[in-house]
């Protein structure tokens, strides 16, 4: 049975990594601005609407506030994959769109057992994936000449964390992170033009590159067994951006580079066991968008970024025929106001989640898996609006698999 | 520290089934979930709002006639000389009036079959000058009808167009011509005698391959003295206008003529008939055309003011360079179209075709006026852009082609030096059947012909040759780091 569950977790890592890619297309607000957010949450965090920064768990550990990691006892590695179908509605018109991506893969292990961890890893934390096209019309000498226009934006942030987490006394854990961040964002707008006007294809690309490091800091608290408590703070930092605009059929290029300054993020969050194996928690965060800067186009429409979800779970068991009930069950609810508006209007975006989880022999392993529905947007007030349905798959393989 | 999971049976057989069984639901889902992420929509008009990246300026239009440079350009081609033209031409057009002059030499026309003894005013019953025109200048075309079930019911003659009611007029000439002295234009027709030896001058002749009558008396003082004779050509004033052409010596494309016999002579030829079928056929020596009148080729900018030509079989090619000074930095070319507009009450000649190149200042810009044809061929000084086929130099009015490329080349500053734009004649049979591309431009014309367009000062700008220019513009492009 072991091998075959080893066997079974590395099919749907196997599957995982060949299939999965960067984000596909997402929400018509990706297109928009410095892009959607994108939450390197496992499955299991997800089924719990979000709740992961107080996590101190040994054989299942979260990543999302690193001086968790203390806790570990084995080496970790921890990757997820999301499907998603996304039904989107602007300009009274609807698309579906359905992709599936990855957005990270996290490796830990303990340096001290229970006391000292350290962390690498990649973690996607934005996508601007959308594209788009329709009929359009320019008048020229007094004609009006018909065609067509095809815009497509993709692109992807992610950061790279190196942190360790040290339990300097009781249940006080610290950390510290330094984060490799990178990406980019490619644009790409052509305009085509009905055949009796023989004008030949317009073409303009441009392309933002973005690289720079950020801190992390980071403490759990664990005053009892039932109650921890999590804390993080990512400072201000400065992304570079090199950017570079083409057009067709143009021997000159526009290239550019500046700082874009990145505001501070803070995140907190609860966990409390209140039953043998029921417990509740909630995460918060906190980025002011507002004082970014760097981009005059996204600055002007920038939001403070809030992010409220709470959760409650039910452990797994190893009950004697216990059947279905040792499984876990989770669900859980996350608000999220994105970091910038959209139709001048704050876009705020509502998930309901449930999920469950399976364990790996010997308990050195999990897989959970998260099902969710996601609200973004309102028509009304941001001119678009997406419906996510969500499905993700978190696989986390300790130290036997090594 | 405890682990979170609550651990009370450590031999779970019965469990592990059950969660391999949820496991492999799970996966199942997942790669259907996977599977149907091949099913989005195509992209729509939804979201399109959102992405604020748009080409600035879309289709900007600017019509440029303000010119740096212009050159009438005349091709030095040695194969190209008068005597070398293999058509002869006869009559008046286009401010153009030709005649031809042809040596017969009178030594030569004694065979076996026909001594000298049957050359007698009793023997001979005609003695006629033949003329072969070419089929671009056919004045009738042979219209054939037929039935429903594809039988011919009808055959009429429909005119072309082209000068039909032709008086011929063939006069001797004082002395034979020296070829080699007919080397320029406008010329003199050479001293000749006035009265006509055609018997049929007073009579049109409107067929594809006239036989002018000769005087049986004059022809035969000609077998008597047994030299050669140089007769001079030409069309009387009640002629239709226009300008007509002939085969001459040098004629080369038997697919430009009517269809005849094999054995037939097409450059001017003398044809006694002695009334059975050994007939007697004595072709000219030499020949060449005569062009009386000719137009000047405006050479310079100034002289193009009020006009300029382009010029086939006598070649000569204007080339104009344009002031792109009003074209903003790193506009986006969409399309450029260089127009030129056609005097078609002034222009002739028979259906071709022009290319456009790009040609180099250095050569554009000389003081001769005067291009080698080897230029033409030089990629360092002549780059082909493109062609306009099947024009007709007294029809087609306005004539634009698609200079896109050598504007694109020009804005994004890719020439080492700045080029204009050289209209080149040619024949259609260089264009035709496609394949060979880019048509080969310095090959001498088939025919003379002209076109003249209106002129660089023309009072109506928009009949000035104009290169009318659609572009877009990034903004971020005009900005720094080019």
């Amino acid at each position: 049975m072991k091998n075959l569950t080893t066997f079974l977790g590395a099919v749907v890592v196997a599957i995982s990594l060949l299939l999965a890619t960067t984000a596909e297309a997402q929400t018509p607000m990706a297109g928009a601005n410095i892009g959607q957010r994108v939450n390197p949450d496992d499955a299991r965090m997800v089924a719990r609407g979000g709740w992961g920064m107080a996590v101190a768990d040994t054989t299942h550990p979260g990543f999302k506030n690193i001086a968790s990691l203390t806790y570990l006892r084995h080496v970790v590695l921890k990757y997820t994959g999301y499907g998603e179908l996304t039904n989107s509605d602007s300009d009274g018109a609807a698309r579906k769109t359905s992709g599936v991506y990855s957005p990270g893969l996290q490796f830990a292990l303990p340096i001290m057992k229970n006391k000292m961890g350290m962390t690498a890893g990649f973690s996607m934390t934005g996508s601007t994936r959308w594209d788009a096209e329709g009929s359009a019309s320019w008048v020229v000498d007094g004609t009006e000449v018909e065609g067509g226009f095809v815009t497509i934006r993709e692109g992807t942030r992610f950061k790279v964390p190196l942190g360790l987490a040290y339990r300097v006394a009781g249940g006080l854990s610290l950390s510290g992170a330094v984060n490799l961040e990178s990406g980019s964002i490619l644009e790409n707008y052509s305009e085509s033009f009905d055949a009796d006007s023989e004008a030949s294809l317009n073409l303009k690309e441009s392309k933002d590159l973005f690289r720079g490091t950020s801190f992390t800091l980071g403490m759990l608290w664990k005053p009892s067994e039932r109650l921890s408590l999590g804390a993080s703070w990512t400072p201000a930092y400065d992304l570079g951006v090199d950017r570079t605009v083409k057009g067709f059929a143009v021997t000159a290029r526009f290239a550019d580079s500046w700082d874009m300054h990145m505001p501070e993020e803070i995140r907190a969050g609860f966990q409390y066991r209140f039953t043998n194996r029921w417990q509740l928690g909630a995460d918060a965060q906190y980025m002011p968008f507002s004082k970014f800067s760097g981009n005059d186009d996204w600055s002007v429409d920038m939001e403070d970024e809030q992010t409220l979800g709470f959760g409650l779970e039910r452990l797994k068991a190893n009950e004697r025929r216990a059947g279905m009930r040792n499984l876990p069950l989770r669900l859980g609810a996350n608000y999220h106001r994105w970091g910038y508006r959209v139709g001048g209007e704050p876009i705020d975006e509502y998930t309901f989640s449930v999920g469950t989880g399976f364990a790996f022999g010997r308990n050195l392993g999990q897989m959970d898996v998260s099902f969710s529905y996601g609200i973004i947007g309102d028509v009304g007030k941001n001119g678009a609006q997406s419906d996510v349905y969500r499905l993700g798959v978190s696989v986390t393989g300790l130290e036997a698999w090594w | 520290m405890k682990d979170s999971q609550i651990a009370t049976d450590n031999k779970p057989q019965g469990q592990r089934r059950n969660v391999f069984a949820a496991a492999a639901v799970a996966l199942v889902g997942t790669i259907a979930l996977l599977v149907g992420g091949c099913t989005s929509d195509p992209a729509s008009i939804v979201g399109a709002g959102l992405i604020n990246n748009q080409i600035d300026s879309t289709l900007i239009s600017l019509d440029i006639v303000t010119i740096d440079a212009f050159a009438g350009l005349r091709v030095d081609d040695d194969t190209e000389l008068l005597q070398e033209l293999p058509t002869l031409y006869l009559g008046s057009g286009g401010g153009v009036k030709a005649s031809f002059v042809a040596n017969f030499d009178f030594s030569e026309i004694f065979t076996e079959d026909r001594p000298i003894e049957d050359f007698t005013d009793e023997k001979i019953n005609t003695v006629k000058l033949s003329l072969m025109k070419y089929l671009p200048y056919a004045a009738v075309d042979t219209v054939k009808t037929f039935n429903d079930v594809g039988e011919l019911i009808s055959t009429t003659l429909e005119p072309t167009g082209q000068p039909l009611d032709l008086f011929y007029f063939v006069h001797e000439l004082d002395e034979p011509f020296d070829n080699a002295s007919v080397t320029s234009f406008p010329t003199a027709v050479p001293a000749h005698n006035p009265a006509p030896v055609n018997d049929d001058y007073i009579a049109p002749s409107p067929g594809r391959e006239p036989f002018l009558v000769l005087d049986k008396t004059t022809f035969l003082r000609w077998i008597a003295d047994g030299t050669t004779v140089g007769l001079l050509v030409q069309l009387g004033n009640m002629s239709a206008p226009g300008l007509v052409g002939y085969a001459s010596e040098e004629w080369t494309k038997a697919t430009e003529l009517p269809r005849v016999e094999a054995s037939t002579i097409p450059e001017p030829n003398i044809v006694v008939d002695f009334g059975d079928s050994e007939g007697v056929v004595l072709a000219a020596h030499n020949d060449v055309t005569i062009f009386e009148e000719i137009p000047d080729v405006p050479a310079t900018q100034a002289e193009a003011g009020d006009g300029f030509v382009l010029r086939t079989g006598l070649r000569s090619y204007p080339a104009i360079r344009y002031d792109l000074s009003n074209l903003p930095d790193n506009a986006r070319i969409n399309r450029a179209v260089m127009s030129v507009v056609n005097d078609t009450s002034q222009s002739f000649g028979p259906t071709f075709s022009v290319m456009v190149s790009e040609i180099t200042a250095a050569t554009m810009d000389v003081a001769t006026g005067q291009m080698d044809v080897s230029a033409l061929s030089d990629s360092n000084q002549v780059f082909p852009l493109t062609f306009r086929s099947n024009l007709v130099p007294d029809v087609d009015y306005v004539v634009e082609f698609d200079v896109t490329n050598g504007i694109q080349r020009a804005v994004n500053l890719v020439n080492e030096v700045p080029r204009g734009f050289l209209l080149s004649g040619v024949e259609e049979s260089g264009i035709f059947p496609f394949g060979r591309r880019p048509p080969d431009v310095t090959k001498p014309n088939y025919y003379f012909r002209q076109m003249n367009f209106l002129g660089l000062n023309d009072p109506d700008p928009a009949n000035r040759p104009t290169l009318k220019i659609w572009y877009s513009v990034i903004d971020e492009l005009n900005e720094v780091g080019n």
